[in-house]
This record gives structure tokens, sequence and C-alpha cells, in this order.
């Protein structure tokens, strides 16, 4: 095994939960509302579908292979050849979208700091990242879990601060072109609940592997509450205009003015982004690492850490060159790959599995 | 060893400074902003900045005439658009303009007929300027409103701003505006204010009130300007009324009497029947009354209801007068009938969209008013009265 650390079954919820909502604070009603209009409320439902199918399939495939990630699995399952050149692409595919999160944080970010290059603001984000990875998977646990209310906290502040301007009226009519748009509209949010199949990398160092299942459940579901409250709020407050607003959140986090001076509630809404792309990217940075040593059989990850952060920030400007080529990457392709990568191919392995019915010889080594 | 290498290594990186970093004192402050034209395809743009060295001074430093001291001073430049003639404002000052602290965009009257959505766009699209200032558009050169000395404030983008938060007009801020222009209706109201140079001493400060009603827009085009009393009857129909006495006329007691509606709800009902696209529009108040000058007891149960009836009649008569003007006039649907009607009925509303110009002015508007008065105040007979007994008298 080349993590020895254990986490608990929470602590993973709250890895996985800044990874599944923390693209979606900055940009997701916006996209959603594209195609979905006032029906967003709808459309985290939808999306959600995928994520609760990827927990199955991680599920499944941690049942018939415990202790072992997806990379290890493909080779149970595939055999070495085959498996050798899925887990490389794989791992592309990884660098990949690790690259366009860090871009998305680092264009974020640039909004405010004009002149400060993205490069330092990409780099700022990977060097501490790295320090975590480096750390191994309970340092992630660890931050995850300290910074989980600092996550939570102010967006319900903010929510709660901008409540009176809200009007419920912004919602109607319901559905009056049907159900199509709502589910058009979940296309993107698609990619971003696949995410949640990263479990497979945590599956194996729980220390309560029971509890799993239901954590990963829940962590699905509260990403999809929250994502439908955080749409509900920014449409009640914003009505047509959201397809055009590209930051509703911040938008909204603008909009709070209590008393003439409690003014300026953007800090919270960087800080929250900032706590979550760092989860984010954490999480998407070990599973790279640990991935690329498990797929080379290496006996330790670590000297991996820093040549594979540099590549993460090398991808983060690799052909894209400005922010709109990086919603029109976000929109389809990227989620595209996330669910092909994290649902489909997966569910594939699965399925050949139970065909020829394989499981892992070595008995389980017992967990704790 | 590694460890250390790596950390001169990062501090090389950081050594560089702070690429970001702005000082107070590296600023001016722009405390209100003003849009005027200025030629063929030119604007003027004109900035109200905040002059800091005079503030402070006040508590050990050497006394100075509050009157004579100025707290901000103005400056204009022109351009092709906001941009441009921000970098022309610029080039005068000494300090990187700065619009975090912007509370208040004034519109002339001459851009505001052209349009203002494209000067709208610089202040929602960059990251500085509040969502939360106001606008307001200004009777003649909008730059001349921010020469006046305020009595009370500091400055002129101060007082608008307490005057929009008193909600007396209609105050609307960016993000208003932004909303307003994406709905259906496309139509936007905004505040009217007095031309800044009848403002200028304090006499005519004293004489005229600033604000005078409001524009209309269709689209982001002036259509035309309703009267303060329009603007009650608009404030109605948005449901954004709040604290405006209504005074009626009461034939039975002799005299006025004013109601100062405390609560107030109002519901736009959309109907099509047999193509006809009607609108009731429901309203319910309830308020106080402040001043009695009949000579009825507002104690009487009789006499409230007399007052409640004419109430009903007045809050009508405003919302015709505004819907007169809307309807016949501007043909802009600043009450937003389109929301209501795509709500209820959207498939016909799809339909109805390309000719709401034509359908807007042919919709009945029937309304229904449910005033109650609650509470006569502090003394139930006219304090003028010298009749003992005021109900007998009748």
């Amino acid at each position: 095994m080349l993590e020895t650390g254990k986490i608990s079954a929470l602590q993973m919820g709250m890895i996985i939960y800044p990874v599944l909502v923390s693209t979606a604070m900055l940009g997701g009603p916006n996209v959603m509302a594209q195609a979905a209009r006032n029906d967003l409320w709808l459309t985290p439902f939808w999306s959600s579908l995928i994520g609760f199918l990827s927990v199955f399939i991680a599920i499944q495939l941690h049942k018939r292979f415990p202790g072992m990630t997806i990379i290890e699995q493909g080779k149970a399952i595939a055999g070495t050849v085959p498996s050798a050149i899925m887990g490389l692409l794989y791992l592309l595919v990884l660098l990949q979208v690790s690259g366009v999160i860090v871009r998305e944080y680092a264009d974020f970010i640039a909004i405010f700091l004009k002149e400060t290059p993205l490069s330092v603001i990409s780099s700022a984000l990977i060097v501490v990242c790295a320090f975590a990875v480096k750390g191994g998977v309970e340092v992630l646990g660890r931050t995850a879990q300290v910074f989980f209310p600092m996550f939570i906290v102010p967006l319900l502040l903010m929510i709660g601060l901008v409540f009176p301007a809200l009007d419920p009226g912004n919602l109607f009519p319901v559905l009056d072109r049907g159900l199509l748009p709502s589910i058009k509209g979940a296309i993107t949010p698609l990619g971003w609940y696949s995410e949640v199949f990263l479990i497979s990398y945590l599956l194996p160092v729980l220390a309560n592997r029971p509890q799993g299942t239901k954590a990963a459940v829940w962590t699905v579901a509260g990403a999809m509450i929250t994502m439908t409250i955080v749409n509900l709020v920014t449409l009640f407050l914003m009505g047509d205009a959201l397809p055009n607003i590209l930051f509703p959140i911040m938008d909204t986090a603008r909009y709070v003015s209590i008393a003439d001076f409690f003014e300026n509630m953007e800090s919270a809404v960087m800080a929250i982004w900032v706590i979550g792309a760092f989860i984010k990217v954490s999480m998407f940075y070990y599973a790279t690492v640990l991935g690329t040593a498990q797929c080379l059989n290496l006996t330790c990850y670590q000297p991996l850490i820093w040549p594979i952060g540099f590549l993460i920030v090398l991808f983060s400007f690799w052909g894209i060159p400005s922010f709109a080529e990086l919603g029109a990457i976000t929109l389809i392709a990227i989620p595209a790959i996330l669910a092909w990568s994290f649902c489909f191919w997966p569910g594939c392995l699965l399925l050949y599995a139970i065909v020829r019915g394989k499981r892992s010889k070595a008995k389980e080594v017992p967990s704790g | 060893m590694r460890g250390v290498v790596l950390v001169l290594l990062v501090s090389c990186a950081l050594l560089g400074g702070c690429w970001d970093r702005t000082e107070v004192n590296d600023l001016a402050i722009i405390t209100a902003a003003a849009v005027d034209k200025a030629g063929k395809d030119e604007i003027d743009l004109s900035i109200q900045v905040f002059i800091p060295k005079e503030v402070g001074g006040g508590g050990l430093g050497v006394p100075t005439g509050s009157s004579t001291r100025e707290l901000t001073t103005v400056l204009s430049g022109k351009g092709i658009n906001i941009a441009d003639a921000m970098s022309k404002v610029q080039a005068k000052l000494s300090r990187k303009v700065f619009w975090g602290h912007c509370k208040i965009y004034l519109f002339g009257e001459e851009i505001a007929r052209e349009g203002i959505a494209d000067h709208i766009d610089f202040l929602v699209r960059h990251p500085e300027p509040r969502n939360r200032a106001y606008l307001y558009i200004s009777k003649g050169k909008a730059v001349e409103t921010l020469g006046i000395e305020s009595v009370l404030e500091r400055s002129t983008a101060e007082a608008l701003r307490e005057y929009a938060s008193l909600h007396i007009g209609m105050p609307v801020t960016l993000i208003d505006f932004r909303n307003m222009l994406k709905s259906e209706a496309q139509a936007v109201a905004i505040p009217y204010i007095q031309e800044g140079n009848k403002l200028k001493d304090k006499e005519q400060i004293q004489k005229n009130t600033p604000l005078l009603g409001t524009a209309i827009f269709k689209q982001d085009k002036l259509a035309g300007v309703l009267t303060s009393k329009a603007t009650r009857g608009l404030l109605w129909l948005r449901n954004e009324i709040t604290r405006a006495s209504i005074s009626v006329d009461l034939p039975e007691g002799q005299g006025l009497v004013s109601v100062v509606p405390i609560r107030a709800t109002t519901k736009l009902i959309p109907r099509i029947a047999n193509g006809k696209w009607s609108i009731l529009v429901k309203i319910d108040t309830e308020g106080d009354i402040v001043e009695n000058a009949t000579k009825l007891n507002m104690m009487e149960p009789s006499s409230i209801a007399l007052v409640q009836k004419s109430v009903n009649d007045e809050i009508k008569s405003r919302i015709r007068l505004a819907l007169f003007h809307l309807q016949k006039e501007f043909d802009a649907d600043a009450g937003n009938f389109a929301a209501a009607f795509h709500r209820k009925y959207p498939q016909e509303w799809e339909q109805a969209k390309p000719m709401w110009d034509a359908l807007y002015p042919q919709i009945d508007v029937n309304i229904q008013v449910q005033a109650a008065v609650r509470r006569p105040g502090l003394i139930s007979r006219p304090a003028g009265s010298t009749d003992e007994h005021g109900k007998a008298e009748k």
C-alpha cells in the first residue's frame, strides 16, 4: 500500500463536498440558467443522478476489489497492458482537469488582483496543495475538516443577508417549456457530480468502511441541496438577468448591504472560493500523484509531487488563451471528459468484472 | 536541506513584492459620477472626488470655517465612452481613481434619450463599481448636480444616497436597472431629479425639491417623465410604496384627512378571456391617520369608513394617472405587467411577446383597493375643534 494513513468517512465527505460544490459556487447558476432559465432549481436534481451512479459504481468496484483504487482495479480487471494504456490516459485526464480547475481559480482571483501574474496565482495554490498532498491522505482529511465550516458559514451568512431582497416570483412560470430545458441545463453539472468518483481513492483508506457508502451518498445529496438553494437564491435575486452574470454568487455577495456599512461581502466569496479550490485541487492532485505511482508500480508517491504539480500549472495554461476559451471548454468538453472517465469507463470495468466474475483474489486487509 | 532550498526559492518568487498592493493614499476616491452628452458620439464624464486631507483636521488642527472648505472636487473628461473618458479624467489626477465608493451615478436627460445601456455596461462589467450604487436621471446637465453644496451632508453624493434610502421616490440601484432591463417588460424606471443649477444657493435649495418624479425608459431610452404624483401611482403598482401620506378631501367633514400607509401589498392578477387581455391590480393597505382637518371624530367607525372609501378612490386615481402615462403616452411597461402575464399564461405570452408594444396600451386595468385605517393617532376629534360634540353638529 502506498498510502498508510487513515481517514474517517465523515472526513471523506468533507473532502468530496467542496470538490463537487466549489466550481458550482462560482459560475454554476449562470451555466445552468443559460439553458434552464427559471427552471434551474430542478437542474441539480437531474445532474446529481450521475453522482449517485458514480457512487454506486465506485462502491461496487470496491466491494469486488477491496483496498484498491481505480487504477489497481483496472489492472486486476483488464490485465497489465490494456490497463497501463487506460491508466495513462486516465492520468492525462486527471492532469488536464486539475489544470482547468487551477486556471478557473487563477482567472477568478485575477479579476481582482489585476497586476499579479496568473502563473504566480496558480503556482501559489499548487505549492500549498503540494504540501497537503505530501502529508498524505490524513492531512487532506484534516484540512478539509478544518476548512469545512469556513466554506459553509460565509455562504449561509450571505444567503441570510440577502434574504429580504429575494423575490420568489421569479420562479414562475414553473416548467413552462416542459422538462427539457432543465435537463439541458444539467449537462455541464453532470461533470461536477461525476467527480464524486474520486472516492475510489479514499475508500481504501477509510477507517470505518461500512459508513463509506452512506457518507458518499449524503455528500452527493448535500451538494445537490446546496446547488439547488444557491440556484434559487440567485434566481430570486436576479431573475431574467441571471444568464448574463458570470459569477452570480459573487454578485449576490456584492449586493449585501446592511445598515449602509456592512457591505463588500465579495471577500467572503473569495474565501469560499479559495478554500474550495484548495481542497478540490488537493484532491485531484492527490489522485493524480497516487494514480501515477500505482500505475508505474512505484513504492512511494512523494517524489512525484513536485513534477506533477509543475505539470498541473503547465496544463492550466496549455490551450487556454482566455477566459472565454476556458468557459467554452468547461461548458461541454470538460464535463464530457469527466463523465467518461469517472462514470462511463469505471462502469464498463464494473460490467466486465461482473460478466467475467472477477473478484479480488487476495483476502481483504483488515482495516483500522 | 531541501526544505531550506525550497523556502529560499519560494521567497525569491515573492520578493518582487505584491503586484496588487494599493494604499489608500494612492487612490482618488470617487463619490459620485455624472454622464452627459458632449457632442456627436461623445460623452462627458464628470466625477466627484473626495479630498482626503480636508477631513479629520477638525480636532486639534487650526479651526477653519466649515462653509469655506470643500470636501469634494469635480473633474471632467470627454471621450467616446465611459472607459475612454475615464482615462482622460485619470490624466488630470495624481492618484488612481477608485470606483469602489461611488454610490451615485447621474445621467443627463439628453444622453438618457439616446440610451444608457452602453454606459451601464461599463459599470456592471468593471469589478470596482458597487452594485448597490443608485442611479438618477437629471434634468438638464447631470454634471451641475455634482457641484451643489449639500446643507446637511458632506457631499451631493451622500445627500442623494440618503435621499434614496428614505424611499420617497423610487430608489433604483445598478443591479435593479440591470434586472429591469433584462426583464420581460424591458421598461425601466429611474428617479428624475431637478437641474443642478436650480439648486445652487441656499434659497433655491430651500424652495425646490430635488426629486421631480420618475424617468421612464423604454428599453434603455428615456421615453418620458412621470410627475411626483404619478410616481406614487407607479410605486403602488410596483408594490414599492413605503411612506407617502395620502391626503383626501372629505366633503362630509368639510376638510382634509391625511393617512400614512404602514403596510401595503399589491398583487397583479392577469386574465386572458376570449383573447382580451386584462389585469386586476389588487391592493391591500392599512395605515394610521396623521392629520385631521375635518370636523369628524376619528373614533367614530362611520367616519373611519368615509376615510377608507376616499383613500381607496385616491389610490385608484393615482394609479390611473400613472397608467395613463405609461400605457397611452410612453407605451412602457414599468409596472411589469409582462412578467405577470408570462408567469400565469406562459404559452399565450410566448406568442404575444413580439407584439407586446402594441398590446400593452390596450390592456384593461381594473383596480381594487382595500384600505384599512387602523388607528386614529393620539387624539380623536380634530385638535382645533371648538365644538364639544363634533358629531352632533354634523
